[in-house]
C-alpha cells in the first residue's frame, strides 16, 4: 500500500504545514499544498523554497536535488484538488469546528482508502474522525517544530482508527525520514503529557522556596544532564504557551492532581513576562538573545 | 584521603562508594538488607561487580554516607549500628541522603541513637547515573554546623561534584523532578498509552531528555524511585505524588531495574 503513495496533500501552509510539505518534497513525494488564499500560499512557498535553497547552499543537498524538491510542490486554494492525493496530512489551526468541517469535505472528495492524518497536538483525533463516514482512516500524525529538524512523529490511533491505517502512517513517517512512536488518543499524547512534571514540579520547588529558579535550572542541567533547565525552557517555549498546555492537559484529564497548573506561573503570564519573545521571562534577555 | 563508610541499600550508595574509592578515599561499605539489618559492614552483592570489604574498619570514620531508601529501615539500621559499635562518633560527619526523608527528619532519628550528634549531620541529594554529573545538592539542617558543611563540600568536590546548597526538604531538586517524570511515564505505560520503548524514544527525541524516563528509572533502581514518591506522598499528603501501581508491582516482583536484571526493560 505504502509503495503506491506518490502524492501527499498537505492542508495548511503555516509553520507546521510548510515544514511537512518541505520534508515530503525532499523525501521524494509530490506535494499538493492547500491553504485558503493565494497570498498566504505564495508566502509559504517562497519560505519553503528558501529553506530548500539554503540547504543546497550549505551543501547539505545538491543543487539538482533542491530544484527537483521545489518543483514537486504545487499549491492550491481549491480543496477538491485533493482528490488526486494518496495520503493527506492536515495542519490547519487547532479549532475543532474548522477541522471537523474540513474532514467532512475530505471524506467526500478523497477515495475511502486514502489516509487522513491530522497534525493536531491538543485536540482529540477521535472527535475529529467522528464526523466522517469513514472514521477508520483518520489518524493522528503529530510532528514537532521545526519539522525538518525534529525526528519524532507521534502516530495517534483514535478510538476507531483502523490498525492498517496506523501501520501505513508509521511507514509514511519512516519514509519522511522520521522516527515514529505509536500512541493512544489521550490528551497530550506522549510528549506533552509525560513532560508536564518537568515544569510543574520545578515550579513547586520554586514556590516552596527549596531553591531559586537559576539554581533549579543548574541542578537539572549539571546534576541531571538535561540540555536546559525547566525555567530556561519555559522562557524559550513562552510562558503563556507552556501554561496553556498545562491547563489544557489538566482540564482534559478531569483535574488529575499530577497536572495541576502553577499559580506562580499564571501570575507570570498575567504580568506579561512571557519569556524570550517578550524580552523577559524568568530571565532577562538583551536584544541579541531573543 | 578520608576514612569513609558508605551505608545504603541501592544504586546511589553503590555509585557514591565507587566514586569515593576512585577518588582515593579509604572506603568501607555496608549494605543494609531488606529488614534493615546492617550486614556487618560486609559488601555482599556480587551483581554489582564491586570489590567487597571483608574486614571491619578498625578506626572511626571521618565521614559516614547514608543512602537507605526504605524509611522503615533507616531507624532499625541506625539502632543496629549503635548497638554494634558501642561508641559515640562525636568527630564523625554524617552525610545523609534525602531521597526518602529530609535531613532534619533523619537527624532526629540518628540523634535518638546518640551515635552521631545532630550538628554533624547534613543532607545530600542526587540521582544515578552520577558518573557524568558535575553538581550535587547539599541540604543543611538548622542544626548542621560549619564544620560538617565544609567537610561535605570538600568531600563532594573531591568526587568531582560541585556542591550546591538548597533548603532541606524531602527528595531535593533533581530527584523530585525526575521521580515525578518517571511516575508520570509509568502511568502512561500502565494505561497502555504507548510501549515503554516508544515512551522513552518520544521523550528523548521530542524534548531532548538525556534518558527516557523508564530507562532512567531502571538505572536509578525502581526501589529508589518508589521510595522517593512514597516519601513525597507522605510528606505532602498530595495525590500528585501517588506512585503508579505498576511501579509498586515491579518493585514487589523484585524487578528493580538494571541492578536486578529486569525492570521496565530486561537486561541480560
Amino acid at each position: 500500500m505504502i509503495e503506491n503513495i506518490k502524492k501527499i496533500g498537505v492542508l495548511g501552509s503555516g509553520t507546521m504545514g510548510g515544514g511537512i510539505a518541505q520534508v515530503a518534497a525532499q523525501s521524494g513525494f509530490d506535494v499538493l499544498l492547500y491553504d485558503i488564499n493565494t497570498e498566504i500560499l505564495q508566502k509559504a512557498f517562497s519560505k519553503i523554497s528558501g529553506f530548500i535553497n539554503r540547504a543546497a547552499e550549505k551543501g547539505k543537498i545538491t543543487r539538482d536535488e533542491a530544484d527537483i524538491a521545489i518543483e514537486r510542490i504545487i499549491t492550491t486554494t481549491h480543496l477538491p484538488n485533493m482528490a488526486g492525493c494518496d495520503f493527506i496530512i492536515e495542519a490547519v489551526p487547532e479549532k475543532l469546528e474548522l477541522k471537523q468541517s474540513l474532514y467532512q469535505e475530505l471524506d467526500t472528495i478523497t477515495a475511502p482508502k486514502v489516509i487522513l492524518a491530522t497534525n493536531t497536538s491538543t485536540l482529540s483525533v477521535t472527535q475529529i474522525a467522528s464526523v466522517t463516514k469513514n472514521p477508520g482512516r483518520v489518524v493522528g500524525m503529530h510532528f514537532f517544530n521545526p519539522v525538518p529538524l525534529m525526528k519524532l512523529v507521534e502516530v495517534i490511533g483514535g478510538a476507531i482508527s483502523d490498525e492498517a491505517a496506523i501501520q501505513i502512517t508509521v511507514e509514511m513517517a519512516k519514509r519522511l525520514g522520521k522516527t515514529p512512536v505509536v500512541t493512544k488518543d489521550v490528551p497530550g499524547f506522549i510528549v506533552n503529557r509525560v513532560a508536564r512534571p518537568f515544569y510543574l514540579e520545578a515550579l513547586r520547588l520554586l514556590e516552596e522556596g527549596v531553591a531559586d529558579y537559576a539554581t533549579i535550572d543548574r541542578l537539572i542541567r549539571e546534576g541531571g544532564g538535561f540540555n536546559m533547565g525547566p525555567f530556561e525552557l519555559m522562557d524559550l517555549i513562552g510562558l503563556d504557551v507552556n501554561f496553556a498546555a498545562s491547563v489544557s492537559v489538566y482540564e482534559a484529564y478531569f483535574h488529575e492532581p499530577r497536572y495541576r497548573p502553577s499559580l506562580l506561573q499564571q501570575r507570570m503570564v498575567e504580568s506579561g513576562r512571557l519569556g524570550r519573545k517578550s524580552g523577559r521571562g524568568w530571565y532577562e534577555y538583551g536584544e541579541g538573545e531573543k | 584521603m578520608s576514612n569513609v563508610w558508605v551505608i545504603g541499600d541501592g544504586t546511589p550508595a553503590y555509585e557514591i562508594a565507587k566514586l569515593a574509592q576512585n577518588a582515593g578515599h579509604l572506603v568501607f561499605t555496608s549494605f543494609v538488607d531488606e529488614k534493615g539489618n546492617p550486614d556487618e559492614l560486609i559488601y555482599e552483592q556480587p551483581r554489582w561487580g564491586f570489590a567487597p570489604f571483608t574486614r571491619r574498619p578498625e578506626t572511626n570514620p571521618d565521614v559516614i554516607i547514608e543512602a537507605i531508601i526504605k524509611k522503615s529501615q533507616k531507624l532499625t539500621a541506625w539502632r543496629g549500628y549503635a548497638v554494634e559499635l558501642q561508641k559515640k562518633l562525636t568527630d564523625t560527619s554524617m552525610l545523609v541522603s534525602t531521597l526518602s526523608a529530609s535531613a532534619t527528619e533523619i537527624s532526629a532519628w540518628v540523634a535518638r541513637t546518640k551515635m552521631v550528634p545532630r550538628q554533624n549531620i547534613i543532607g545530600w541529594a542526587t540521582l544515578p547515573p552520577m558518573e557524568h554529573s558535575s553538581a550535587i545538592e547539599l541540604l543543611p539542617t538548622q542544626f548542621s554546623n560549619e564544620r560538617v558543611l565544609n567537610l561535605a563540600k570538600e568531600f563532594f568536590t573531591s568526587l568531582g561534584k560541585e556542591p550546591v546548597i538548597i533548603k532541606d526538604c524531602v527528595g531535593g531538586v533533581l530527584p523530585r523532578v525526575v521521580a515525578s517524570l518517571i511516575n508520570n511515564a509509568a502511568y502512561a505505560l500502565m494505561e497502555g498509552v504507548a510501549s515503554a520503548a516508544d515512551i522513552d524514544i518520544a521523550m528523548k527525541l521530542g524534548t531532548n531528555y538525556p534518558y527516557g524516563p523508564l530507562e532512567w528509572a531502571d538505572k536509578i533502581g525502581l526501589d529508589q524511585v518508589l521510595g522517593i514518591l512514597e516519601a513525597l506522598c507522605e510528606t505532602y499528603g498530595e495525590d500528585r505524588y501517588r506512585p503508579a501501581p505498576i511501579l509498586r508491582q515491579l518493585v514487589y516482583a523484585g524487578h528493580w531495574g538494571e541492578r536486578t536484571g529486569c525492570g521496565f526493560y530486561e537486561y541480560l
